[in-house]
């Protein structure tokens, strides 16, 4: 039977188009993103693993070794049940390290671009048997279809749309992380077209040419040799190692790996594939037995590998045959496209860029582009004379099996990447090069009849399957021991261990042990322009930025290490590993290898992040690390550790308090560079030998503040360092000297009233005295005497007073004799009988206070501290100074402030201000008991005073008496209101 | 911790077992379709675990 030419070429670009429409439609977000980012797209997608080979060569397979046929499914299938200990931390780690191919993990895993290179040499020479299989499917069923159409041209023809197809969908985004979801959604769609085909044809022949399960039981019945024939196990021996080739080809295949991890899918999408995958598997492969023996049936043997195509033939059913021919296609074109576009990426990360410079005049991100276009051509260009000069020549089981087993080369590569830190990159290569020289000389030579007599291709099927069986035995043993024994040999470097940290499972990844010579984001632009550009590289190193959620500008060191990671990390997915770690090596500080207490807070910080994972005893050890860490952190006292170079390690809330510096910013500075005066405080304080110092006083935003210190060094601990404890001491200091001072007033007083009773007697008796004189003698000499006797004893008089007032002062009655009182009037008041008492001075007074403001106390007491103090700042300003009274809200208090220009007070009298009988002024002028009387007055009110000197620090003159004074509550006013107006300040 | 475990022992058990285990999965079964019903309990197994994980984890 032969189709028609344009019949089968509508067929064949109809299924292309749809295939170009699909991804076209979902580049342009013309699809719900719903069903885009399906997790059964994903498993689809990863059905790219059936290629022709499973389409078309499964069934020469099933005709010639039975079931064994299924190894190839169920080696895939095992894969992907075990996804959570194979594929799910490969996921991990190319997604956290942006890596795009096998190649990439490697070279990342080895730190070396040689094994990068040669894992992606030996790929790309392992794939082209593959796609040449894909290419020769197409090329082989079309003439089957008609004689008349030449194969090359066909599969010339098919060769160009689908490096059209690659370069339009495939090579994007420059980045070879960026997923290309056009791409994987015409995959998954291949994918379920050659499912819905292989599944309708198996249908039809089971139901219409077995006739059913009855029909089949009778056929079965009546030629038992071909239930037989199927259940013989195969007569060569290790023929189970081919379920270990397909289990590494399910992830180590390009496109297979390109599907799985390059394609940023969701996580759960690849979970959902650990059973997805089989299941699609188990539905091929189940349809292969009904259309085998419908093949057998009908005699549609002539070729086994194109029995499902001959079936529609022998049988007149041209739908039947087209059905199987777009199967095949789509089969052979998904695997095409994806694994031309995978070995693109390596090729170009590993061989392309290594080797050429990126030039300066050119933009880099078109750049990178086209060279991967033109790899891609460069690739068909490769598989089609592949398949022209040495492909076509073997049968498609044949180079199969040649592809599957030089794929198994790689197995023990990635399984020491993920669960053997030790192996090395020299075990790595010994083990790649023992391996694949086994493969080449035991089943590539022969195959190509290079040692054989016969001609090329003649080896017998079954003594190829022998050889293949033998030569993937004998390849992966040479393959693991040579990893075994080299890595043991020679260990890797301390840059390999870390990376082999990072890859292996449940092991921390971080940048530990480093050191970074940069300080802002400038610093890694100047790195980066030479080669990437300076507009490239400022744009990679603002987005690294925008990732990590960090300022413009300077960097903290902590910072300049995470923005590092991350920058490696993105030009990874830019340039391959090896390139992006190369650009940032120069900026890195070289440091000793071990543990380094300064790497605790990242530590710290991956375990955050990382505690889900841990199981077992490390989850136990953390929950145990959190419970100290908490104590730590709540600890009532300021706690922070200093390594040896003594930068911050720790900084805990309360340190936070104190400091009102976060621990974010603290950490990794040196005490040096903290604020001030915490610099000072913490850094003489590290640096002493005691191990405590009592109540050291500074000053914090205007205030004192004490605080006590303790140390102790951490000799003990991995590193020396040294943990210091900070007890805030202000309000123990602050009562203590409050305490003293209020013992001291009330003893004072106490004397005070003491010598005030005991010189009031004999003063009065004197100036009676000094009366009579008056009037017993005329004398004006003795007159004048006894007036200056008066006037003393007046003197004195006042002096004791004074002295009976401070005494009083002490028991003055409480608070529910307050009054409410206008403060701004009680000023004005003062400044009015102070006024009056200048003596010819102009000064000027300025009252400041609002008009409104209210407070409760003692109208007399208070007008006595305004005029005290208001006298002293008269006498310490100029004849014409000015002084001012303010007052300043607070949310439960009030603060007046009383500020002068004057002469100010000397630092060294300032503590002994409020000391009873002290005084600057000069004899007979002062008592020195007018501010010990006004704090008395001002701790009745419940209030407190200060005095600041020099107010006016620029001109290092003036001072300000602050006293705070609690507010009257606004709900009390009310009621008391009416007393105010009526008592008020009339007196 | 007990990935590695689990792998170790898939590893150790598939050597010692799998030769014998294919034979008997593959070409001792009673009825065609055995093999395919093995798997396919496999599958429902392996949907299971997903399913329970995907339920209590995330």
């Amino acid at each position: 039977m032969n189709f028609d030419i344009s019949a089968l070429l509508l067929l064949g670009l109809g299924y292309l188009l749809a295939l170009f429409g699909a991804a076209w439609l979902t580049e342009r977000k013309q699809l719900p993103e719903r069903l885009t980012r399906h997790p059964a797209v994903h498993v689809l997608a990863l059905g790219v693993f059936a290629s022709a080979w499973t389409f078309y060569g499964i069934f020469g397979l099933a005709h010639d070794t039975g079931y064994a046929y299924l190894t190839s499914y169920l080696g895939a299938s095992a894969a992907f049940l075990l996804a959570p200990v194979t594929l799910i931390p490969i996921l991990r780690i190319t997604r956290r390290h942006q890596l795009s191919s096998l190649a990439d993990l490697f070279a990342f895993r080895f730190r070396s671009g040689r094994v990068g290179t040669l894992t992606t040499l030996l790929t790309l020479f392992t794939s082209l048997p593959l796609i040449s299989i894909q290419i020769q499917a197409l090329a082989d069923s079309l003439p089957m279809l008609n004689s008349q159409i030449s194969s090359s041209r066909a599969a010339a023809g098919f060769c160009v749309v689908i490096a059209l197809f690659s370069i339009l969908f495939g090579a994007r985004h420059a980045s070879l992380r960026n997923s290309h979801n056009g791409l994987v959604f015409a995959i998954a769609l291949a994918s379920l077209i050659k499912l819905v085909a292989l599944l309708a044809i198996a249908f039809y022949a089971f139901w219409f040419i077995l006739g059913g399960p009855s029909g089949l039981e009778q056929w079965l019945s009546a030629n038992p040799e071909h239930l037989t024939a199927l259940r013989q196990p195969p007569q060569a021996d290790h023929w189970q190692i081919l379920l270990l080739a397909f289990f590494a080809c399910a992830f180590v295949m390009p496109h297979m790996f390109q599907i799985a991890f390059t394609e940023n899918l969701p996580t759960e999408s690849l979970y959902r594939a650990s059973w997805g995958v089989p299941l699609f598997l188990l539905a091929l492969a189940l349809a292969v037995p009904p259309v085998l023996w419908a093949a057998i049936k009908s005699g549609a043997l002539a070729n086994p590998e194109y029995m499902v195509l001959q079936l529609g033939q022998s049988l007149q059913q041209p739908w039947l045959s087209m059905l199987a021919f777009i199967g095949g296609l789509s089969a052979a074109s998904g695997i095409i496209i994806v694994a031309t576009v995978a070995l693109a990426s390596m090729l170009q990360n590993h061989v392309v860029l290594p080797l050429i410079k990126v030039p300066d005049s050119v933009r880099f991100y078109a750049w990178l582009l086209w060279v991967r276009r033109l790899i891609i051509l460069g690739l068909m260009l490769g598989s089609y004379l592949f398949f022209h000069f040495i492909g076509h020549r073997f049968a498609l089981n044949q180079l199969g099996l040649l592809a599957f087993i030089g794929f198994l080369q790689f197995l023990p590569g990635v399984l020491a990447t993920l669960y053997w830190p030790r192996a090395s990159r020299n075990g790595f290569l010994l083990g790649l090069a023992a391996g694949f020289t086994v493969w080449a000389t035991g089943l590539l030579v022969p195959m190509m009849g290079i040692e054989s007599s016969l001609p090329a291709g003649a080896l017998s099927a079954d003594q190829l399957v022998d050889d293949s069986h033998r030569s993937a035995m004998l390849s992966l043993a040479a393959n693991v021991l040579m990893l075994i024994i080299g890595s043991l040999l020679f260990p890797g470097s301390r840059q390999e261990r870390s990376a082999a940290d990072a890859c292996t499972l449940n092991a921390l990844p971080g940048p530990t042990g480093r050191q970074l010579k940069v300080e802002n984001e400038e610093d890694f632009i100047a790195r980066l322009s030479p080669r990437l550009g300076s507009s490239p590289a400022r744009r990679e190193v603002r987005r690294a930025l925008r990732e990590l959620q960090l300022p413009d500008g300077q960097l903290k060191p902590l910072d300049t290490l995470r923005l590092r990671t991350q920058l490696e990390q993105n030009l990874s997915g830019l340039l391959g590993p090896v390139e992006a770690a190369a650009l940032l090596q120069p900026l890195d500080d070289k440091m000793d290898a071990g543990f380094k207490a300064r790497n605790v807070h990242l530590l710290e910080q991956q375990l955050e992040t990382y505690d889900q994972r841990l199981s077992g005893l490390a989850a136990e050890l953390d929950q145990l690390r959190r419970y100290h860490r908490a104590t730590l952190q709540r600890l009532p006292l300021g706690a922070c550790t200093i390594d040896a170079q003594k930068r911050i390690l720790f900084w805990n809330a309360e340190m936070e308090f104190f400091t009102g510096l976060a621990a974010d910013e603290a950490l990794d500075l040196s005490l040096s560079e903290l604020p001030f005066p915490w610099d000072t405080l913490l850094g003489s304080f590290a640096a002493t030998g005691d191990l405590h110092q009592e109540a050291r006083c500074i000053e914090v935003q205007g205030g004192q503040r004490w605080f006590s210190l303790h140390k102790a060094p951490l000799d003990d601990a991995p590193e020396p360092g040294m943990v210091l404890l900070i007890e805030d001491e202000t309000q123990h200091q602050q009562l203590a000297r409050k305490l003293a001072h209020s013992e001291r007033l009330a003893s004072i007083g106490r004397f005070a009233a003491g010598v005030a009773h005991e010189i009031g007697n004999p003063v009065t008796g004197i100036a009676c005295l000094a009366q009579n004189l008056k009037l017993e003698t005329e004398q004006p000499e003795v007159l004048d005497t006894g007036d200056q006797i008066v006037d003393q004893t007046r003197r004195i008089n006042r002096i004791v007073q004074s002295l009976v007032r401070f005494a009083h002062t002490g028991r003055q009655e409480g608070p529910e004799h307050f009054e409410v009182i206008n403060l701004h009037e009680t000023v004005a008041e003062a400044i009015h009988l102070v006024s009056l008492d200048r003596r010819g001075r102009q000064q000027h007074f300025y009252n400041d206070v609002p008009a409104s403001l209210l407070i409760s106390g003692d109208l007399q007491l208070l007008l006595q501290v305004f005029v005290n103090l208001l006298n002293n700042a008269s006498d310490a300003s100029e004849e014409a100074g000015d002084i001012r009274v303010e007052a300043h809200l607070q949310e439960q208090s009030v603060e007046v402030w009383i500020t002068d220009d004057g002469t100010g007070i000397p630092p060294e009298l300032q503590s002994q201000l409020f000391e009873p009988f002290f005084t600057t002024k000069e004899p007979g002028k002062g008592t020195g008991l007018g501010l010990p009387l006004v704090y008395n007055i001002i701790a009745q009110h419940y209030g407190n005073i200060e005095i600041l000197s020099p107010a006016n620090k620029k001109q290092n003159k003036g001072t300000r008496v602050v006293i705070t004074l609690p507010r009257l509550q606004e709900d009390t006013i009310p009621s008391q209101q009416p007393e105010t107006d009526e008592e008020g300040l009339s007196g | 911790m007990y990935r590695h475990r689990l792998l170790l022992l898939v590893i150790a058990g598939a050597l010692l077992l799998l030769p014998g285990l294919l034979d008997w999965w593959l070409f001792e079964s009673t009825h065609w379709l055995m093999p395919f019903v093995i798997w396919g309990l496999l599958i429902a197994l392996a949907a299971a675990a997903e399913w329970r994980q995907r339920h209590h984890e995330f």
